[in-house]
């Protein structure tokens, strides 16, 4: 009976998750268009290059938070459906943490195109820009969960066929 | 496949998670240090002006006024405390890997507090955002932070029922 509890107070919490994942989503899916289309629009308005690069710089970033954030909902969705440490719920977990560490690495990309190093080599320096070093903390906190999980899971499927 | 063949498999998959939270604690407990030391010392040698390093784009987060100055060790104090703690609860957590106990009270405590962790340094931002100070440039504050945090929670959350489960269904057989 407890036990019964306990799954359906996991499926309870995940679902909720679940749900702010899914406003996250729609939030990133109205962005990107959104942002896309300000982009051709200041680029036929405005002649400035700078902001222009800037533009198209962040729409890259927001496809990547996206698609972080589906693995995310798709892990929470399959908690959510009560398949909780099987390999695809662990394997969304490791697609998110994956795409989080695309992410960062293209933040640090974005940083150093932003300041157009072959233009003004001199002035050039991460300094100006630092990227998030927590962001790149949690994709691989992230990354370790799913891996020991991963192997946690194949390790007692393992025991189980030894018994 | 045989039992020997399997128990030898599941042991070397036990072992592969020792060594890598070895790996992790050993870094953790001596990379880190060591990574601070050669920041001091190559802050120490700019000083001197036998190196140079790249400036940054505001250097003068402490040499301003009084007020700013205090804002500044402030945030530094309330940095290195948030950090010493997360310190600490990393290295327990490893080294309850390392040993082999994998899924415990222990270890999930160890989890929630790193999420818990997490949330304090997103609220030191949220609180020193909010002091005045005459530059505000060189103060963030990350949203990521909260996010990560929730997330570790909720695993560490996930990992207690999961366990509990399992302590249940042992205990009905």
């Amino acid at each position: 009976m407890k036990n019964f509890q306990n799954k359906a107070k996991i499926i309870k919490v995940s679902k909720i998750l679940r749900n702010i994942a899914f406003a996250g989503l729609v939030l990133w899916g109205i962005m990107i268009p959104v942002f896309l289309a300000a982009t051709i629009f200041t680029s036929s308005i405005v002649k400035t290059p700078s902001l222009l690069t800037t533009q198209i710089l962040v729409i890259p970033e927001f496809v990547f938070a996206f698609i972080t954030n589906l693995q995310l909902f798709r892990f929470l969705d399959r908690l959510k459906n009560g398949c909780f440490f099987d390999a695809q719920t662990v394997g969304y977990l490791n697609a998110a943490s994956s795409w989080w560490l695309v992410l960062w690495l293209y933040e640090v990309v974005k940083y150093v195109l932003m300041q157009q190093p072959w233009n003004n080599p001199h002035d050039f320096s991460l300094y100006h820009f630092p990227p998030d070093v927590g962001g790149l903390f949690a994709a691989l906190t992230l990354k370790f969960v799913a891996w020991f999980f991963r192997e946690a899971q194949e390790l007692q499927e393992e025991q189980e066929l030894t018994v | 496949m045989n039992t020997n063949e399997q128990f030898s498999k599941t042991n070397a998959r036990m072992n592969r998670i020792q060594k890598v939270s070895k790996c992790i604690r050993l870094f953790l407990q001596y990379g880190i240090p060591l990574l601070i030391v050669g920041t001091l010392g190559f802050g120490v040698l700019a000083a001197k002006h036998i190196i140079n390093l790249p400036e940054p784009a505001h250097p003068a987060a402490g040499s301003g006024a009084n007020v700013h100055a205090g804002t500044v060790g402030l945030w530094g104090i309330l940095t290195l405390i948030v950090y010493f703690f997360w310190y600490r609860t990393a290295l327990k957590l490893f080294g309850y890997f390392e040993k082999g106990i994998l899924f415990t009270a222990e270890t999930v405590r160890c989890i929630q507090i790193m999420g818990v962790i997490y949330f304090v340094r997103f609220l030191v931002q949220l609180i020193l955002l909010a002091v005045p100070s005459p530059d505000n440039n060189w103060r963030t504050m990350n949203l990521s932070d909260l996010f990560t945090s929730f997330l570790i929670i909720f695993i560490g959350w996930l990992i207690d029922e999961a366990r509990k489960i399992r302590e249940e269904q042992e205990l009905t057989v």
